[in-house]
């Protein structure tokens, strides 16, 4: 029976994508939102301003996300206060704070489309330096995965990785069980009370240099779940405890509710060749 | 947990297991080779949902926080939350044809997956890792597909009171059809070779056996109590949407052992594959063209919702289920503030399952305890809410 599969398995031939050699994305693949501020309504500076809109002419797509990735006084003062509004710098989205939801693409479909689903795996890391962002793990890298508060759907997607489309295996990289092999830590879920001490002592059984990635937007900020209570779910991004972390580690925030499997795996093959700088 | 066995021994598992797992403690009282007890603890992924969900400042906030509870039944659950809510809004007999079709394909297309990829782990946890791996490429194909027409591979943001979220058309949705066949028609040919494979089924045969007393007493749900021959479901004994109109054949077997389990998740297949094409049927005979008459967006709700309350169509709480891969999904809303529910509750069918589970594994061997747990496909999460 053992030759019987093995036979089958090498009739199926090989379907494993050659990303990272080539951005062989799948049909449909998205994993950005992008805006365009030329489409924007603001930004033609047409008629119709309000008080309440704070001289904005729209802010359908910020009043619809639920969890406020998106600020359009950021990118346009109010300063001018004449119907046409005025760019400042940065960016309107806040992509760690973006679960991905589609709610201001859907909106902005029927007002301008100037907010489209993109295909960028660029990265939107911390403001900390961490100790070595170098090339740091010679051959295979290692992830130990902590749970912390998730749906599920994270995990799911990080098994995903496992399947012969992404087959992880074939990049040298494994999903280890012990802490102690580990390379990385591999973050889900919301940050619950509950697993704040099991958090630190399986981070601690992790040798340095080692990287801390904080995957989908529940180890962000807490995601959907953020709320205002004691204790809420808050995530690690901007949590006290992580501060001496961030000086120490290197830690990498990866956005969306849940990343897609390129999300993950451009962010592990980047810690494994140490193209983090 | 007593010791009941000379050389008894008790060690934990978790919160934090191996591989890539949710957190859940599992206290093992052993023999090393036999498995004498079982105490599970949950709670440490607790999300207090009920109060986020209170917190959301609309319906649309709500409805994503829902489909986040248990993200593999995000499909399943924010539909029994819309209905609820539907219930409670007075719109429930107002929903169109075409879109009770629609979201009974969707729910269907989550069916599928779901059991898919848990052949995939069921054949793993049998060290058949070749079939597993192909179950495992097609449950990743259909995630594809999800996202190629849905822009979500867990089949997020879709649902939405009295209304779709996404555009589609008919050619979609006989494209989406025409894949999953396909799809079906390849897993099928993987289940006949898999069935002949000896090693596989003989370890899953006789693992984890549950009685149909058992099973009662425990108020086991979907395919956990389908394989001891207890066929509920909700889909038929009290049908929703345009279930009724169906006639479904019965998913049940008598043996409630792992290899039960796993031929239920197979049958289910075949019959949501047959649910699917008959909504495709009946979608081409109500002349569906796209979704554009259900798309909702705020105002349109808000309007429906107001004119509801002004004829005092409403009432005081809203009541919805949807039968998912796992069972059933109960939704119950109440006290509307005219922006979201201020209390909702969800059941998920694992509380009931996991009890009956740590009840089944005793006297089970300590090398089973994969399949077994693999066979009963338990979301953590949905549980630790
Ligand atoms: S909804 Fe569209 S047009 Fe309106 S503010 Fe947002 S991006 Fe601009
Ligand atoms: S996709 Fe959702 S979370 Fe992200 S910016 Fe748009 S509305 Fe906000
Ligand atoms: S980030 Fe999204 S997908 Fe990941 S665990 Fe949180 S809710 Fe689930």
């Amino acid at each position: 029976m053992a030759f019987f599969w093995t036979y089958n398995g090498l009739k199926f031939g090989i379907k494993s994508v050659k990303f990272p050699k080539e951005n062989d994305f799948y049909d449909g693949f998205i994993s950005s939102i992008n805006f365009d501020e030329n489409k924007c309504l603001n930004s033609k500076g047409l008629a119709n301003l309000s008080e309440k809109n704070g001289d904005l002419t729209c802010i359908e797509c910020e009043s619809v996300c639920p969890t406020g990735a998106i600020s359009l006084h950021d990118i346009y003062s109010n300063s001018s206060g004449k119907g046409k509004a005025s760019r400042k710098s940065g960016g309107a989205l806040d992509t760690n704070r973006c679960i991905f939801c589609g709610l201001c693409v859907d909106t902005c479909s029927d007002i301008a489309s100037a907010i489209n689903y993109g295909k960028d795996l660029n990265l939107y890391t911390p403001p900390f330096p961490g100790n070595d962002r170098g090339k740091i793990f010679k051959r295979s890298l290692f992830v130990k995965h902590i749970d912390t508060g998730s749906c599920g759907a994270c995990e799911s997607e990080i098994n995903a990785l496992s399947n012969p489309y992404y087959n992880i295996h074939r990049l040298g990289i494994f999903i280890t069980p012990s802490p102690r092999f580990a390379d990385v830590l591999l973050v889900t879920g919301t940050y619950t009370k509950e697993m704040s001490d099991i958090f630190f002592n399986v981070l601690e059984n992790i040798p340095r240099p080692r990287y801390i990635v904080l995957m989908g937007s529940c180890s962000l900020f807490g995601g959907i779940f953020k709320n205002g209570l004691k204790d809420g779910n808050d995530g690690l991004l901007f949590n006290d405890k992580m501060k001496k972390l961030f000086k120490e580690d290197n830690v990498v925030a990866l956005p969306h509710c849940p990343p897609n499997p390129f999300e993950i795996l451009n962010v592990l093959l980047l810690i494994k060749k140490g193209d983090f700088k | 947990m007593q010791k009941r066995f000379l050389g008894d021994y008790e060690f934990i598992w978790g919160p934090v297991r191996k591989g890539v797992s949710e957190s859940i403690l599992y206290e093992f009282l052993s023999s090393g080779e036999e498995l004498h007890d079982l105490n599970i603890t949950f709670g440490y992924k607790k999300r207090n949902t009920k109060s986020v969900l209170a917190e959301k400042s609309n319906l649309y906030e709500q409805i994503q926080t829902v489909e986040r509870i248990s993200g593999l039944h995000a499909f399943s659950a924010s539909l029994s939350y819309c209905l609820s809510a539907e219930d409670l809004l007075g719109l429930k007999g107002k929903i169109h044809e075409n879109l009770q079709l629609l979201r009974m394909f969707f729910a269907e297309a989550e069916r599928l997956r779901n059991h898919i990829e848990n052949l995939s782990e069921i054949t793993e946890a049998t060290y058949i890792q070749v079939p597993s791996a192909l179950y495992g490429y097609y449950a990743e194909m259909l995630k594809q597909l999800f996202l190629k027409f849905l822009n979500s591979r867990y089949l997020m943001g879709i649902n939405t009171i009295s209304g779709f979220m996404k555009k589609l058309s008919l050619d979609d949705v006989k494209f989406i059809l025409g894949s999953i066949k396909s799809i079906v028609c390849d897993v099928k040919e993987i289940i006949r070779k898999n069935i002949e494979t000896k090693s596989h089924i003989d370890r899953l045969k006789t693992t984890g056996k549950i009685d149909m007393k058992a099973a009662k007493q425990f108020c086991s749900k979907g395919v956990v109590a389908k394989s001891a021959g207890i066929d509920i479901d909700l889909r038929k004994t009290k049908p929703y949407l345009l279930y009724g109109g169906i006639k479904l054949k019965n998913v049940e077997l008598h043996d409630g052992d792992g290899f039960s389990r796993y031929m239920v998740r197979i049958e289910e297949i075949t019959q949501s594959l047959c649910i699917l094409e008959y909504c495709m049927e009946m979608l081409k005979k109500n002349k569906f063209d796209n979704t554009s008459n259900y798309l909702m967006n705020r105002r349109d709700l808000d309007k429906i919702i107001m004119d509801s309350m002004k004829k005092g169509n409403t009432r005081k709480h809203g009541f919805g289920y949807v039968e998912s891969s796992e069972g059933p999904i109960f939704c119950y809303v109440k006290d509307f503030d005219g922006h979201i529910f201020k209390k909702i509750n969800l059941r998920y069918p694992f509380e009931s399952n996991y009890k009956l589970f740590t009840h089944g594994v005793k006297n089970t061997m300590m090398m089973d305890f994969n399949i077994n747990e693999a066979t009963y496909n338990f979301s953590v999460a949905a549980v630790d809410k």
